[in-house]
């Protein structure tokens, strides 16, 4: 029995050498492990063992049946391992095919300059408030200063709708808007649209985007020093720590005194340059101490707060920054600009 | 405004190069825009006397001429001209000089120069025509100079020809600046440097000729106003012996140099002393003034009234008009009148200077579209005393270049006299309002330099730091605290002042709602393959027609707008957004998807309101597919996903409903949707109608939707809680259910979802199948129950059982049979 033990186990290793299919490998294992295999048939045939060396037999057939699972096993996992490299080999692909995906939208240049614009205002502490595009002549003109049939209402030449109400032509409104409804302190930016009666062309757009902001408090607690402390900070955030700022005397109804804020231009660093006008500065907005008119207008006592406004468009800031030179790109939506933000 | 330097150094001394004094300038707030500077278009060519003209000995037609050049020599030079006689001074061209272009009647440059043999006589120079000298395109003889110009002086110099031009933009609260003399004083203010205002002296009004003494003419000329409001001011001269003709080179060519057109000698001083004091000054013919006197008036009943550039205009009955006694002269400030226009054979004239309400010129020139000079000053505010100066200097002027002589006295009416002004100046309020102190002596310096009278105030004894400010006459803006703060911190361009951060003014607030909604919402649409576009509000009457918009309001219309194609504000986005996916598809673009943030209007009853919306465009291939595979196209579903990737991104995942409605006209009507939320419309989605795809040439489906976000905002802020993650598996059971073709999806999910089943955690549609073996006209519609306790793992008998009601309750409530 033994030696028939030792025979089964020669023969099925044998069988089970390196090179064995799985079909082989199959074979001896229903021949020899099967129900009806042949260490099944030793172990029914114990009985024919003396007893004193039945334990040995047995032993020495578990043995032989371990070997064998443990041949078998070794082998296919051998099977797998090489099923596997040649799944991986036939599975490769061309990595440079296209991804598939949705290709990604594009956040327009104007709102991309407007919220970097915001933010910078937003971390130096201001709020942001967002008010009408219809307007009435008081919010848009009077209470700002302008009198009526007054020169420099010709600056902004208005659209008109009906009942005396038109669209803003700057977001200067907005001022007025919070200032007639709140008490300062406030520190306050109001972006939005405005529209004034130009054609559609290289240099303007009968609409277009504007902040307008302001800081009020009593006072001697926010003076022209931060409204220079706090546009020279602006400018520099938004157009690069290296520009020059240069603060000028001009002339808007709604302050006094009045400022025009320029910075070092941004394509010829100040050498001069057709953009420039050769001058090696670029306007980027009005600014100024709130007019006492303006405070009366929203019943503020001018004998008691003070603050300064400022506002700009933000078309020409994005075609200065992005440094494109035609104001039409902005509203034909053609793809092939807006793809390239 | 264009200003020749050379005319401003007559009235201000200043070293400083032309590049500081723009800056300086500029910086206090007299913009100087651009320099240019000017030369003459030739060189080598110096003034010259002709001392003898003798006959050449070979030609006829040439003269040999001796010319005198003082320092630069005597010459010998061989003229052709016609007209040249002894004793003329004339430009002589040396050897080497470089004569116009076009001087020789071709379009090159000359050659310079050359001494030459003309006939066997030598030349050595060449005597100039005004063509040879670029002056004109004269050349029928040579072009004699005035007989005091200095021999031997160069032309260029003589004639002012070298020149730099400063263009100087003008705020409008600077009217004063408007003028040479203005212009001066800001300079001199600005450098510390002396105004060289020149002397008016009146000559003698000389005796009339005929009766040898001065007759009743020497009065002054009768002028009545009858609109005092409107003119508070009006001085005239009358002038006889005019000879009319062209004005001499110098004064032509700083009119050009400032922008005007030279007309005549009468006209151009009416003009130029206009430009040198900012006085508009108007000459009518005194032969057309009827009843010798002038009467400033409203229009009245004139409804009509032809200006001297030949057009009628329309007149308001509150025009302020010239008159005489029995008809119009000229549109007060704005233009005068053809009927009483100075012409070749004027030979009297009656100068006009007067100061009119600056709102009444603005108001009647801005209506008739006319703008002058003289209005545009007036507009600004003129000099309150500056009327009697300019009319002196003017007469001075035609006295000198016109033979004009003063036929009567100035006449000066004012029925208004000018307020007196006096600022009480807080210098402690000024340096609150700048933020650094300005020493009272400085303040009292700069003020002083722009003519201000300064005292130390009568509260000077109560408070040491006021004073009291008498502003000049000409600087009509100046009337508050506030402008003399203005005035003082200009003066040093601001420099004064430092720059420092403001403290914060408030508490830091909220984030903006409605900005944090429009940030999320952008950022998810990109993120979804949409890109943002910005469309401008203006559309066509047309295209409001077709998009009516959400709210159903009339459309707001522009009284002014730009054209008729663009009159009327948008009731919604989406013409825009076809208007851009049109104009990207005739640029070979293959798809397009698109969307905008942006206000709509609509008159609801009397007032217009706006509004913000959503829309989002999606035409053509909306997802980049496997190379080869299928491509998603877009469509309802695809945009559909998109807001509801939006929804859930802003945190709504429930109350939003798509309910099935031909929303409007322009959509396709099996495939529109009212958008709800909470049972409230927020806006549509769908297809657009076939009919509107063919109009616009659209070969692919095109969907559309749009969103009022008023809503939407308030969604944004508040955070749902956070729930952990379960604990105890799930139980999922699957649910067939046979329903009618018809019925919507949509409402089965819900009905499912609503039923009362504590363990029932979630309901997803994973199919919808139509066809064998389910009933024609009917659908089966898959759905999996996620079942789920909080605090326990489900029994297969608990889950069975919460499955078995479930379904008993759908049933019935749907009338929907079990899939079997």
């Amino acid at each position: 029995m033994k030696d028939q033990l030792e025979q089964i186990r020669a023969r099925a290793l044998a069988e089970l050498a390196g090179g064995a299919t799985e079909e082989q490998i199959e074979n001896v294992r229903v021949r020899v492990l099967g129900r009806g295999g042949e260490i099944t048939d030793i172990m029914r045939r114990m009985r024919e063992v003396p007893e004193a060396e039945r334990p040995a037999i047995g032993q020495l057939a578990n043995q032989i049946k371990r070997d064998i699972e443990a041949r078998i096993e070794a082998l296919a996992d051998s099977h797998r391992l090489a099923a596997l490299e040649k799944s991986l080999s036939e599975g490769s692909i061309d990595v440079t095919l296209p991804g598939v995906r949705i290709p990604r939208g594009r956040l327009h240049p104007v709102t991309q300059i407007m919220e970097q614009m915001l933010d910078i205002f937003v971390e130096m502490g201001f709020e942001i408030v967002f008010t009408r595009d219809i307007e009435d002549d008081f919010h848009n003109f009077a209470a700002l200063n302008f009198p009526p049939d007054h020169p420099a209402r010709e600056m902004q030449d208005s659209f008109f709708l009906s009942g005396g109400l038109l669209l803003r032509t700057h977001t200067s409104n907005g001022q007025i808007r919070v200032m007639e409804g709140r008490k300062p302190p406030l520190a306050v930016v109001c972006p939005g649209t405005c529209y004034r009666r130009d054609e559609l062309s290289v240099r303007a757009s009968p609409m277009f985007h504007q902040i307008e902001g302001f800081m009020v408090d009593r006072t001697g607690v926010v003076t022209m020093a931060n409204l220079k402390g706090v546009l020279a900070e602006f400018a520099r955030s938004f157009y690069g720590s290296e520009v020059a700022v240069r603060f000028r005397a001009s002339y808007f109804p709604f302050t006094e005194p009045s400022i025009e804020l320029d910075v070092s231009c941004v394509l010829c660093k100040g050498a001069g340059c057709r953009v420039c006008k050769h001058t090696g500065w670029t306007e980027i907005m009005g600014c100024g101490m709130i007019h006492p008119n303006v405070m009366r207008a929203v019943n503020y006592d001018p004998a008691r707060y003070q603050g300064f406004a400022f506002g700009f468009g933000v078309e020409r800031a994005a075609l200065l920054k992005l440094q494109v030179d035609d104001m039409r790109l902005f509203f034909e939506n053609d793809l092939r600009f807006l793809a390239q933000f | 405004m264009k200003v020749p330097l050379s005319w401003l150094k007559e009235f201000v001394a200043i070293d400083a190069d032309v590049a500081e004094l723009s800056r300086r300038l500029t910086a206090a707030g007299i913009e100087v825009e651009s320099i240019e500077r000017i030369e003459p278009p030739f060189s080598g060519v110096i003034v010259a006397k002709v001392v003898s003209v003798g006959k050449h000995p070979n030609a006829d037609r040439l003269s040999v001429c001796e010319v005198d050049a003082g320092t630069a020599g005597k010459f010998r030079v061989v003229c052709g001209a016609p007209n040249v006689k002894r004793g003329m001074k004339a430009a002589l061209a040396t050897v080497g000089a470089q004569l116009a272009r076009g001087g020789h009647g071709s379009l090159e440059t000359p050659p310079p120069l050359a001494a030459a043999e003309i006939r066997g006589v030598q030349s050595e120079g060449m005597l100039c025509s005004e063509r040879e000298l670029g002056f004109s395109d004269s050349h029928a003889g040579i072009m004699a100079l005035e007989s005091n110009a200095p021999v031997g002086t160069a032309l260029a110099a003589y004639m002012g020809l070298q020149d730099t031009v400063l263009d100087i933009a003008i705020t409008a609260n600077r009217g004063d600046c408007l003028s040479v003399l203005g212009l001066s004083r800001e300079i001199a203010a600005l450098f510390g440097a002396r105004l060289k205002e020149p002397k008016l002296t009146r000559p003698a009004v000389p005796p009339i000729a005929a009766t040898g003494e001065p007759a009743a003419a020497l009065a002054p000329f009768p002028v009545d106003i009858q609109a005092p409001q409107m003119c508070p001011r009006y001085a005239a001269l009358a002038m006889d012996g005019i000879r009319i003709g062209p004005s001499p080179m110098w004064l032509r060519r700083r009119l050009e140099l400032s922008g005007m057109r030279p007309l005549n000698n009468v006209v151009d001083v009416t003009n130029y002393v206009m430009l040198e004091r900012g006085q508009p000054l108007h000459a009518f013919d005194l032969a057309q003034v009827e009843d010798r006197r002038i009467v400033v008036r409203r229009a009245g009943d004139y409804f009509q009234f032809v200006t001297l550039d030949n057009l009628r205009r329309d007149l308001e009955p509150s025009d302020l008009m010239i008159a005489d006694g029995r008809k119009l002269l000229a549109i007060a400030g704005v233009m005068g009148g053809l009927n009483s226009e100075v012409s070749d054979s004027t030979v009297a004239i009656l100068i006009e200077s007067a100061c009119f309400d600056p709102m009444a010129i603005a108001r009647t020139s801005r209506r008739l579209g006319l703008r002058s000079e003289a209005s545009y000053r007036f507009e600004r505010g003129i000099d309150r005393q500056g009327q009697v100066p300019a009319v002196i200097r003017a007469a001075a002027l035609i006295g000198k270049i016109a033979g004009g002589r003063e036929a009567g006295a100035i006449t000066d009416v004012e029925p208004i006299q000018a307020p007196t002004r006096e600022i009480d100046f807080d210098l402690d309020a000024m340096a609150s309002m700048l933020g650094v102190e300005i020493p009272a002596v400085e303040v009292k310096r700069r003020l002083r330099a722009l003519g201000a009278a300064v005292e130390s105030g009568p509260k000077a004894h109560l408070h040491k730091a006021h004073l009291t400010v008498a502003p000049p006459s000409f600087r009509p803006d100046l009337n508050e605290q506030a402008d003399l703060v203005e005035e003082v911190a200009r003066l040093n361009g601001l420099e004064d002042v430092p720059a420092v951060l403001a403290p914060r003014a408030a508490a830091p607030r909220a984030e903006n709602p409605e900005r944090a909604f429009t940030r999320r919402a952008r950022e998810v649409l990109i993120g979804c393959g949409l890109t943002e576009i910005k469309t401008i509000a203006f559309i066509a009457p047309a295209d409001n027609a077709r998009f009516p918009g959400l709210e159903g309001g009339a459309p707001v219309k522009v009284t002014n707008p730009l054209s008729a194609e663009l009159s009327e504000l948008r009731l919604s986005l989406m013409p825009g957004l076809l208007a851009a996916l049109r104009f990207n598809l005739n640029r070979q673009a293959g798809a397009f998807h698109g969307f905008e943030i942006a206000k709509v209007f609509a008159a609801s009853g009397e007032a217009p309101a706006e509004a913000l919306h959503l829309a989002a465009i999606s035409h053509g291939d909306f997802a980049l597919a496997e190379v080869g595979a299928k491509r998603v196209k877009t469509g309802f579903l695809t945009l559909k996903g998109t807001l509801e990737t939006l929804f859930q991104s802003i945190g709504i995942s429930e109350g939003v409903e798509f309910e099935r409605a031909p929303v409007t006209a322009f959509l396709h009507p099996g495939r529109a949707a009212r958008v709800k939320l909470d049972g409230q419309i927020l806006g549509c989605l769908g297809e657009l109608h076939p009919r509107e795809a063919m109009r616009l040439e659209l070969t692919q489906p095109c969907a559309l939707c749009e969103l009022d976000i008023a809503q939407l905002i308030a969604y944004v802020l508040p955070r749902q809680s956070i729930e952990p993650p379960p604990r105890f598996p799930a139980v999922r059971r699957d649910l067939a259910l046979v329903l009618d073709r018809e019925f919507p999806v949509g409402s089965v999910v819900r009905t499912v979802a609503q039923v009362e089943s504590p363990l029932l955690e979630g309901v997803e549609l994973f199919d919808v199948y139509e066809g064998e073996p389910i009933a024609s006209g009917k659908k089966s519609v898959a759905l999996a129950l996620n079942y789920r306790a909080k605090d326990r793992t489900l029994t297969d008998e608990e889950v069975n059982q919460a499955h078995a009601a479930l379904i008993a309750e759908v049933t019935a409530r749907l009338g929907a049979e079990l899939r079997q």
